[in-house]
């Protein structure tokens, strides 16, 4: 924190509870001004029922396999995430408050902030698709509810990873939404090749252990994207 | 002395196409002969260099094929009968009598001593060889045959230089996209989009050429190999930084923005090129996952054909044509990679490293004309509107730098 530097040199302890500090301060505001309009969260929910309601309209009657249910549950998620995730940034210069943003809170802390409403959004929205999914299509029964949890977390983690960063830039080409799909992509197959099938080995009935070392480089990739968000949003926040 | 080689050719061609003058100046005239005359070497060994095989080689081939297939079977002609068959000794010693062989032989000017490359195919039910046509006659130099492979063998020569370039522009263009961040010149930025555009050529050239190889050795033109969906990422992340780059007006901005999506971008390449590959089994020669299975040791194949993709996937297509796919022989690593020097013969190690060492002048060369394109462009925008407003058009060189 800036007015920090006037005083003795501050304790290690003390940067990274500022840090802390300033990071659940703008995953607050972000929230506060989400609740007062709900606005964002209206919008997910209502893509969320409307998605999976043209899934079973589409299927009908018709009994899917766990593989199929599997794709297309990670086909819902994606559209969710592009649709809802991207909100962070761009709202905030639509509403020309990432100026303020800038001047208060050092990037760190602001992407760290994001990260947090992201991880928040795309966990619920994800599990509200994840369980409307098996209430309302015939065929996608979970028998290891577990590792279905497991792999939806991880998942999540990763959306949340790699749509935040690709927010922040999609924010600085001038708020293309067109574009989010498309650059956003990339950063989710490896989610997406590992997701699928992980998935569709937790709908059919196989634990965490069994999957664990597919679990653990889904877990690790997320973390890898979060990170390499973390270190290139300095870059592109600063004016 | 195989990896001195192509490691020499391929470390050769990066250093040639930075060192004399770099990417933002004229190639000197004798690096530019060199590019075009190695390009043509290349193009003339890799596709004219006959391929010869044995009797063997040529028994094992018509057992899927009928006995129609002919084979190039490379023998030195030891006797000729007056009933039209001869006797030929192929490269293993194999002295055989091929039947028809003796007008077809005489047709072609040679003779009893004679080296000659002759389709001949083999007749299962009466088990003898019958001569189909005359192909060469005394060569300098032959590639051996690779059954399975065979005449198709040649696009090593061109798929594998095109996929690699896609990784030297892959590396290239981070590298600048890095040097753009830190020092902000103008020059970085242009040099890290021409090699992400040129990257995206030969990503094109790369699936093109594999994609066309993979439909006669595998059966389909695309099977979701690990290598085929790496290439494909590499190109649909090509194709976001240029969307990404138009939907830019400010130069900085555009340099800013779009160079750390590049860098982003390595995790998922990371993961395509690097983790993918070994997590499922794959066709290209190399490819295994950590639990791959023994090879059946009659066809040098897994015992169940690899499945791309996802366990629950169905087999690729319908069986390959020739009934034997590209025959890894070694599970750890392919014909350039593996330790073995005699999984590469000779001849073709020296085609291989001059096409490696061709393709990358030739990557570097266009490289080049588009960074001085693009300035040039650039230049032109800014001293046209100067001229616009008035002012004198400056065209000094630091022109094109950002103020």
């Amino acid at each position: 924190m800036g007015n920090g530097a006037g005083q003795s040199k501050p304790v290690a302890g003390q940067i990274v509870a500022s840090l802390l500090r300033q990071t659940l301060a703008v995953a607050r505001k972000d929230f506060q001004s989400e609740l007062r309009t709900r606005h964002a969260l209206n919008s997910l929910a209502m893509f969320v029922v409307i998605t999976v309601s043209v899934m079973a309209f589409s299927i009908g009657t018709e009994r899917i396999t766990s593989g199929i249910a599997a794709a297309l549950i990670w086909v819902s998620m994606f559209f969710t995430a592009v649709t809802g995730l991207g909100r962070s940034f761009i709202g905030e210069e639509e509403r020309g408050t990432g100026f303020l943003l800038r001047l208060t809170v050092p990037p760190g802390p602001t992407y760290a902030g994001k990260l947090l409403v992201n991880l928040a959004l795309s966990l619920a929205s994800n599990a509200m698709l994840g369980l409307m999914f098996i209430a309302m299509i015939r065929g996608a029964e979970v028998k290891a509810p577990g590792s279905f949890l497991v792999v939806v977390l991880l998942s999540s983690a990763g959306f949340a990873g790699a749509m935040t960063i690709i927010a922040a830039l999609i924010a600085r080409a001038g708020s293309k939404g067109a574009l989010y799909p498309v650059l956003s992509f990339p950063a989710i197959l490896p989610l997406i090749v590992l997701g699928v099938d992980l998935l569709r080995r937790s709908m059919s009935g196989i634990g965490i252990a069994a999957m664990a070392d597919d679990l653990l480089l889904l877990g690790v990739y997320s973390i890898a994207i979060m990170l390499a968000g973390y270190l290139l949003f300095d870059l592109i926040w600063r004016e | 002395m195989k990896g001195l080689l192509i490691g020499g050719a391929t470390v050769l061609g990066i250093v040639l196409g930075f060192w004399p003058a770099g990417l933002m100046k004229p190639k000197p005239a004798w690096w530019r002969w060199l590019a075009i005359t190695t390009l043509a070497a290349t193009v003339l060994l890799g596709l004219g260099v006959p391929t010869g095989g044995d009797f063997r080689s040529a028994i094992r081939t018509t057992m899927g094929r009928g006995d129609a297939a002919p084979l190039p079977v490379y023998a030195s002609v030891v006797e000729i009968h007056p009933d039209s068959s001869a006797v030929l000794r192929d490269m293993t010693d194999t002295a055989v009598t091929v039947y028809g062989a003796a007008p077809i032989i005489a047709n072609a000017g040679a003779g009893k001593g004679d080296r000659v490359i002759l389709g001949i195919s083999f007749n299962r039910g009466r088990k003898v060889f019958v001569a189909r046509r005359h192909l060469f006659t005394n060569p300098l130099f032959t590639l051996p045959l690779i059954p399975g492979l065979e005449e198709r063998a040649r696009n090593i020569y061109f798929h594998v230089p095109c996929a690699w370039l896609v990784q030297v522009a892959w590396f290239i263009a981070c590298c600048y996209a890095l040097l753009s961040i830190r020092k902000r010149r103008v020059e970085d930025d242009v040099r890290a989009s021409a090699a992400a555009a040129l990257g995206a050529v030969f990503c094109v050239l790369a699936t093109l050429t594999g994609a066309i190889w993979a439909k006669f050795n595998w059966g389909e033109f695309w099977n979701w190999d690990p290598r085929q969906t790496a290439i494909f990422v590499v190109m649909v992340i090509y194709g976001a930084y240029f969307a990404l780059r138009s939907a830019i007006q400010n130069h900085e901005q555009r340099a800013r923005v779009s160079a750390v999506y590049l860098l982003l971008m390595l995790i998922p390449v990371v993961f395509f090129l690097f983790i993918y590959p070994r997590m499922v089994d794959g066709l290209h020669p190399g490819a295994g996952s950590l639990e791959s299975q023994p090879l059946d040791s009659a066809t040098m194949r897994p015992a169940t054909p690899p499945v791309p993709g996802r366990s629950s996937a169905p087999p690729s297509g319908q069986a390959p044509p020739s009934g034997q796919a590209a025959a890894p022989e070694k599970k750890d690593a392919g014909p350039i990679l593996s330790s073995d020097p005699d999984a590469l013969n000779p001849i073709k190690q020296v085609i291989f490293s001059l096409s490696f060492f061709s393709f990358s002048l030739l990557f570097f060369w266009i490289l080049n004309v588009s960074v001085r394109l693009s300035l040039l462009e650039r230049r032109r925008e800014i001293t046209g509107a100067a001229a616009v407003s008035g002012a004198p058009g400056p065209i000094a060189e630091d022109i094109v730098r950002p103020s």
